[in-house]
């Protein structure tokens, strides 16, 4: 295999195979994300750093 | 594109809808709205990330390049902003989260006062309108189901806006979650489809002259140095920035950044070779549709539908991040440190909802202005790079020079230089047709240069530095 073709292949391998994975991780976080932020009444000014 | 192309497509665009009008019945505060809570953890991050940082620009822009000249797209243009981002992640996202900003703008305001947090607001305003997402969202709709180009546009960009205005970053990342998983899959199947209807990758070597697989390719040095120097604009961009003050620890944007940045190199490289396929296939069309039409062609029926939601995708992610950038621009960094009384939360976070609406309304304006977008887009960078990128790092990291009066000269002075520097190239340039862009051409004792206008940040950046650490000594003499 030359080095463009391995370079490509695992270049399209990441693309296909990572982002179903991160898609995954990201699914067990997204119900405590949206509860954390129902229960929470957030700060009653518009105040940032400035 | 069949009826069942079509159907996939609209299924996408009603999905997002639902998305952010079930999102927007859980935001209660400007926190909430604008940075997501401060929750967002690392899986989160890298969909939003990835996805946001890389629109149309870089889908159509780079497999034009590569078209034209090869792996040259991936290793000149896209590989100095991984070494920026890598960089960044480990120095000053780690300095940013010892503050509790909200924007960029909020950076200028506390170290040198409103005058700066107003100029990088405006510079960030117009770095932000995303006029290349919504004229891509028109050209793609027009080619692959001959909606007419302003309608696309305005669907494209209706429903867009219409998610990012109900839901905010929170409703923004989450479906930037979709359109991550949906245009890096849909890019990674198209290149594999395109590359095994030619025959293999290293069929490209027998088709394609020398020079496409020559890293340098044929660009002249100078114009490599200005894409490694483009890559420092990493630095001032606003969206990574609210990403760092959205997450929920440092740890996460680090982990998020490096996961990052091997999707991009990832996705820039399999962008630049399907560029390349689409040359070797001996596809006359115009450069930068070459991506599209070919895997179109690749792929079978379903599969084409599924495609175009993933441009899609590519272009809405970019779309809403920028638009609730512009909104927040307006309505937080520019009007509300002027208001006469401080403004409530709810009242923020109406107002920014309805900047946004400002903003998209400001870009569609200047989408169908415009002509020669990418020269557009190359002038908001530098404007942005050229306010920001001193007193941001100075603010940061030499703060005995950072004076009020030293951050508003440097931020003013890169505007000024990079204003006037384009200002001058087009009086007394010419439009060059073989590099497409406008070059001045000057002659003087046997010597001649070419000024691209591309290289308005090499005189913009060492003139804010000197605007800054002139101002900066000098004040910090007579003060001290």
């Amino acid at each position: 295999v030359s080095a463009l073709a391995f370079w490509t292949w695992l270049a399209i391998g990441t693309l296909v195979a990572v982002p179903p994975v991160v898609f995954a991780f990201f699914l067990r976080d997204a119900r405590g994300i949206l509860r954390d932020i129902e229960a929470d009444d957030g700060p009653t000014d518009g105040g940032g750093a400035a | 594109m069949t009826t069942a192309d079509a159907v996939v497509i609209a299924l996408y665009l009603l999905g997002m809808l639902a998305l952010g009008w079930a999102i927007s019945r859980r935001v209660t505060s400007f926190s909430d709205y604008f940075v997501a809570g401060r929750r967002m953890t690392a899986p989160l991050l890298v969909c939003t990330l990835v996805s946001t940082y890389y629109g149309l620009d870089v889908l159509l822009g780079t497999s034009e390049v590569s078209y034209q000249e090869g792996v040259v797209a991936w290793f000149a243009y896209a590989r100095p902003y991984y070494l920026v981002i890598l960089v960044a992640a480990f120095t000053v996202a780690r300095r940013l989260r010892q503050y509790r900003f909200l924007s960029l703008p909020d950076v200028g305001a506390q170290f040198y006062g409103r005058g700066t947090q107003a100029v990088l607001a405006v510079a960030s305003f117009l770095y932000s309108l995303p006029i290349l997402g919504f004229m891509g969202m028109g050209v793609v709709l027009d080619v692959t189901l001959g909606i007419p180009f302003v309608w696309g546009v305005l669907l494209g960009a209706g429903v867009s806006v219409a998610y990012t205005i109900l839901g905010g970053l929170l409703a923004d990342a989450l479906t930037d979650t979709v359109q991550f998983v949906l245009m890096t899959v849909t890019l990674g199947v198209a290149a594999a489809m395109a590359l095994g209807h030619i025959g293999g990758v290293d069929v490209l070597r027998e088709r394609l002259a020398p020079s496409f697989f020559r890293p340098t390719g044929t660009y002249p040095v100078g114009v490599l140095v200005v894409f490694a120097l483009a890559a420092l604009s990493a630095f001032v961009e606003p969206a990574f920035y609210q990403r760092i003050f959205a997450a929920r620890s440092y740890r996460a944007v680090v982990v998020a950044l490096l996961v990052g940045i091997v999707l991009w190199a990832a996705f820039d490289w399999v962008v630049a070779i399907v560029g390349m396929t689409a040359r070797a296939e001996g596809l006359s069309t115009e450069p930068r549709y070459a991506l599209l039409e070919l895997t179109i062609r690749s792929l079978p029926v379903g599969a084409k539908g599924l495609f175009v939601a993933g441009v899609l995708a590519t272009a809405m992610s970019t779309v809403d991040s920028y638009l609730l950038i512009a909104g927040g621009n307006l309505a937080y960094d520019l009007y509300r440190p002027l208001a006469r009384r401080p403004l409530r939360d709810h009242q923020l976070l109406t107002l920014t909802r309805w900047m946004i609406g400002v903003a998209a309304v400001a870009t569609i304006v200047l989408a169908l202005f415009f002509r020669t977008v990418v020269s557009a887009w190359i002038f908001m960078s530098t404007i942005m790079a050229a306010a920001g990128f001193v007193p941001i790092v100075g603010g940061l990291y030499l703060k005995r020079l950072a004076t009020p009066t030293a951050g508003f000269v440097s931020s003013v002075t890169g505007i000024l230089v990079a204003g006037a520097y384009y200002a001058l190239v087009h009086v007394f340039g010419a439009f060059d047709p073989e590099w497409a862009t406008q070059i001045w051409r000057i002659e003087a004792g046997g010597v001649s240069a070419a000024l691209w206008q591309e290289y308005a940040l090499l005189f913009a950046l060492p003139a804010s530095v000197a605007g800054f650490a002139a101002v900066g000594a000098w004040e910090r003499r007579r003060g001290g």
